[in-house]
């Protein structure tokens, strides 16, 4: 048997997908609706990790504060860390609001309020992001002259400038490369309004015709 | 605009049932590439202004989904399957004889690359060199040679399936 012969038993297979059932337009719109539902499956999914870790955090700042792990001496070296737990309270408040509309069975509600809500809540926690983006930087380059003193403890002046400099650096740079990497850029709320638009435009269309 | 699409969809439905049924061996992942084929069909429809042939077109589009959706598989993150009901893709099945040929040819397509596959597909479906070069991006006189090398490899492979 070679493959021309087998070529007509696709003529088979092609009359017979010829006589299958006709697509209508409810189902592009569930197609829509599916993929939305996809990437806020993601979303959940990233939004619960993120609590957790931050959640984590907490417990490890609170863990600072009452046990004094680092031997701090003075109450200004525990400043970068409040602003770190400011920035941590911060960041689960707004994963939480994210969280309630996450919640909802994409299923259950109008898909465009849904998207419409998403994208609200998203413009609304962009402001507080960047909050939030500023104090973890401070924070993040101040922890390191936290332990200055303990260095001094131990080393000569110069060689403790040189030991805190040196992690402020390596910091600066993996802040650097994060935003290059586009880490505080918002792609979700991007690929939202990109959906909305175009279950807008679908619909729109159904009503005129 | 919908409505063209629609009935562009409804017209050359066979097209997106073929690739699914040649890249996905499973009905989960049928469903999933087909809602992604339409997908991208949809987002490329506001560009596409007859400015190819609708099978041609469709075709590119179907083909480059299936085959770039393969190579994101392992990455892909969970996501449910189209679920409305009356949604159905006719699936190759093996009651008659022909459709136990086809059976064997679908076989022995599966042992071949996507890239094969896509080729092969174009074949089957009497399309031209000249269409099949298009549709792939490969030059007109390179469409003759692979194609003969993969006519002698799926005979090669129906070969020992029927021994």
């Amino acid at each position: 048997m070679n493959l021309e012969e087998l070529k007509s038993a696709w003529q088979v297979f092609d009359r017979k997908l010829q006589v299958s059932k006709a697509i209508n337009e409810k189902l592009i719109l569930s197609m829509i609706r599916e993929r939305s539902n996809s990437r806020v499956s993601r979303l959940k999914r990233d939004n619960t990790l993120l609590m957790l870790l931050m959640f984590l955090e907490f417990t490890f700042l609170v863990a600072v504060f009452v046990g004094n792990p680092f031997d701090f001496k003075f109450l200004w070296q525990y400043v970068p860390f409040l602003f770190i737990s400011i920035g941590n309270l911060m960041a689960i408040v707004m994963l939480f609001k994210v969280y309630k509309i996450l919640k909802t069975d994409i299923n259950d509600v109008n898909l465009r309020f849904f998207l419409q809500n998403l994208i609200e809540t998203f413009k609304k926690n962009k402001k507080a992001e960047g909050w939030f983006g500023i104090i973890m930087f401070v924070s993040g380059c101040l922890t390191v002259f936290s332990f200055f003193p303990n260095k001094l403890a131990t080393k000569s002046l110069s060689m403790a400038v040189i030991d805190t400099l040196i992690p402020l650096a390596i910091s600066g740079i993996i802040y650097w490369i994060a935003y290059k990497m586009g880490a505080f850029k918002n792609q979700k709320e991007m690929a939202f309004k990109k959906d909305l638009t175009e279950l807008e435009n679908l619909q729109l269309e159904l009503q005129e015709n | 605009m919908e409505k063209d699409f629609v009935e562009m969809l409804n017209t050359h439905r066979g097209i997106i049932y073929k690739v699914c049924n040649l890249y996905c061996y499973n009905e989960e992942a049928k469903k999933d590439l087909f809602q992604e084929i339409v997908m991208q069909l949809w987002k490329a429809y506001p560009s596409f202004r007859n400015e190819a042939l609708n099978t041609s077109w469709m075709y590119r589009i179907g083909l480059n989904t299936a085959i770039s959706n393969l190579r994101k598989e392992t990455k892909k993150p969970d996501r449910k399957t189209i679920t409305v009901e009356e949604f159905q893709i006719p699936d190759i099945s093996f009651d008659t004889d022909e459709e136990e040929k086809l059976g064997m040819l679908k076989l022995a397509i599966e042992k071949i690359s996507e890239i094969e596959k896509a080729i092969i597909l174009l074949y089957l479906e009497e399309k031209t060199y000249d269409e099949i070069a298009e549709i792939i991006g490969i030059s007109n006189s390179n469409v003759g040679v692979r194609l003969n090398r993969i006519k002698q490899k799926l005979e090669k492979i129906i070969k020992s399936i029927t021994l």
